[in-house]
């Protein structure tokens, strides 16, 4: 399998904090993967990586096989929206296409048009006169006609009501089922991701702490109840553990079932799971469940 | 690249345009004014018998200065007024057209847009730079044209279109100054990532530039020409020619020197025949007044190479601009 996006102990250091560091993963042709992590763990210096507007302080990244920050055309064969929309705010959306035509060699302008129409968005309105929906939708539209491979997105719905969120995160699946390419998407909404990702990142202080196929990992992890004092069982890793009077319960990782009969098994959320590893950074961050492939 | 640029920067070269025309008109009218009363008050009349003779009789039967100085004294207020708008405006026109072009773009966090687009950094920036550039400098000469076609009166009139403040007025140094200060402002609003903290830059490097390069750099443009002539005389230099005249005293800058080359005191002094006896018992027998100038006809010469000084510094600052962008701002 192919990877779209490959980065090797990259890092990337602002004067004297390391906003991301020692970041080695790789993801396949086709998967759509969810980015969480707490403000400031680095996701949005992982996603200005990887479309080459920031340049990595160490280690490396490969971007459809190249690198993002010498090579423009990687850009053109990605679509990137970054946090907050940015678009010129007194260009209409007419002339953001217009933009695009002229700046990539690929361009599907009746696509981005239909686009619009389809949403009822006005396409001869500066865009800054339309609602914040409106902006992302314009904004998606604008790299969804670049024709890319990858698509990067940055919190796209963060400042979406609840309506013009699931209205945005419907169409861009529809793109991405039509279109078939790779999605990587940042966001805080672990609901979001849950049902639209295929693969998962976990940032963490800068650091990668989980990653891989949602499926697996949530197959892989399970919350243990058992009695108070109970002993950890051997066989998985403990991710968290909380104590009551009563009863201990545990957060763990593990390739197979829990035999002990002290404990009983119960499976476990996404959003558990994420929110137990984003409790304690220290928590089998490393390793971390293994990578989605090993990289070289 | 050329069209995004335009649609970008329209609307700024549209009001510079639109307030080029409007001091146009304002220009026209008291140019007009100024024209009607140099033919009118004899000036021109004057000054086209007088022609440009290197010497002119001292006692100011026809050397037209009587005339040169009344008019200048006529339109003293307008040319205060003048001097002021003609200094600040090249550096208006660059600085507004340039501290925005990358400040505005990392304040909306637009450059994540345009710089995730098929074009690399690089072709977006040498692109936006030259058209942008090239508009101001449209725009400076534009500006140029009016103001010398404004100037010619009062150039004429007081011959002191060499002279500092006034050179720096008129002429293709004016485009010079618009795009140095257009490059400064990109470049600062590059380093700054603030337009309002680029113009601040902007405006005080600007000014230290143009105060050294007028004071240190100009004179020695080309070397300076010498001359003497006699104290006791009928003939003086004519003023109304338009030399730059950079030492009239003080050690190696001219001033009045007696027969045996000493220098006297500095200034100048002119005794006519009649009352020769005056300077010879203040000078001695045989003094002469010496100056350091730049003659009248250099001074296309010295335009030309200020503004290559200029457009050098522009350069140089627009190429350290790219690599700014390409390297500093990941």
């Amino acid at each position: 399998m192919t990877s779209v996006l490959e980065t090797s102990a990259l890092g990337k250091r602002y004067r004297r904090t390391w906003a991301l560091r020692d970041c080695s993963l790789a993801i396949p042709r086709g998967c759509i993967v969810g980015l969480v992590g707490p403000n400031g763990a680095g996701k949005t210096t992982l996603l200005s990586l990887a479309v080459g507007l920031l340049r990595p302080t160490s280690g490396s990244i490969r971007v459809l096989g190249s690198d993002p920050g010498r090579d423009p055309t990687v850009l053109a064969r990605t679509g990137f929206v970054a946090q907050d929309t940015p678009l010129y705010r007194d260009f209409t959306a007419d002339d953001l296409f217009a933009m695009g035509r002229r700046l990539n060699e690929r361009w599907d302008d009746g696509l981005a048009q239909a686009r619009l129409a389809r949403l009822a968005i006005p396409n001869d309105r500066p865009v800054g006169s339309l609602s914040g929906g409106q902006r992302a939708q314009v904004a998606l539209a604008l790299v969804l006609a670049k024709r890319p491979d990858l698509l990067i997105l940055d919190e796209p719905v963060a400042s979406l009501d609840p309506l013009a969120r699931r209205e945005f995160l419907q169409l861009l699946m529809s793109s991405v089922a039509e279109q078939g390419l790779t999605v990587v998407l940042s966001s805080h909404l672990l609901g979001d991701l849950e049902r639209l990702c295929d693969h998962l990142i976990v940032l963490s202080a800068s650091r990668v702490q989980v990653l891989g196929p949602v499926d697996e990992l949530l197959a892989e992890h399970r919350l243990l109840v058992g009695g108070r004092g109970a002993p950890e069982p051997t066989d998985a890793t403990v991710v968290r553990r909380s104590d009551t009077e009563r009863q201990t319960t545990l957060l763990v990782r593990t390739s197979g079932p829990i035999v002990d009969p002290r404990w009983s098994a119960h499976p476990v959320s996404l959003e558990d799971m994420v929110l137990a590893y984003l409790q304690d950074p220290a928590a089998g961050a490393l390793p971390g469940p293994r990578p989605l492939e090993a990289s070289g | 690249m050329i069209w995004l640029t335009w649609r970008q920067h329209r609307g700024q070269i549209l009001t510079a345009l639109v307030t080029l025309l409007l001091l146009g008109v304002l220009l026209f009218v008291t140019g007009r004014q100024m024209r009607d009363a140099f033919t009118s008050g004899g000036l021109e009349a004057c000054l086209d018998t007088l022609g440009t003779p290197a010497f002119v009789p001292i006692d100011g039967s026809s050397n037209c200065v009587d005339l040169g100085e009344s008019f200048a004294a006529r339109f003293f207020n307008l040319r205060l007024l003048a001097l002021v708008g003609f200094l600040v405006l090249p550096l208006l026109l660059g600085m507004f057209l340039g501290a925005p072009v990358v400040a505005r773009e990392l304040e909306q966090g637009t450059h994540q847009l345009v710089w995730t687009q098929g074009v690399g950094r690089r072709r977006w920036a040498v692109t936006k730079f030259a058209l942008l550039a090239l508009s101001v400098l449209v725009l400076g000469s534009i500006f140029a044209v009016a103001v010398d076609l404004w100037f010619e009166p009062l150039n004429r009139a007081t011959g002191q279109r060499f002279t500092w403040l006034i050179f720096d007025q008129q002429g293709i140094v004016v485009a010079g100054y618009a795009v140095f200060a257009f490059a400064l402002g990109v470049l600062a609003g590059a380093m700054t990532r603030r337009t309002l903290r680029a113009m601040g830059v902007t405006l005080l490097l600007f000014c230290i530039v143009r105060f050294g390069v007028a004071v240190w750099v100009r004179p020695e443009l080309a070397p300076r020409a010498e001359r003497s002539y006699p104290v006791v005389a009928t003939t003086m230099p004519n003023r109304l020619v338009g030399d730059w005249i950079i030492g009239g005293g003080g050690p190696g800058v001219g001033g009045i020197y007696d027969a045996e080359g000493r220098e006297v005191q500095g200034g100048q002094s002119f005794c006519e025949p009649d009352r020769a006896q005056e300077c010879v018992d203040e000078y001695g027998e045989g003094a002469m007044n010496f100056e350091i100038y730049q003659p009248a006809d250099r001074y296309w010469r010295f335009q030309v190479l200020e503004a290559l000084v200029f457009a050098g510094l522009s350069f140089v600052l627009l190429g350290a601009a790219v690599w700014w962008i390409r390297r500093r701002l990941t």
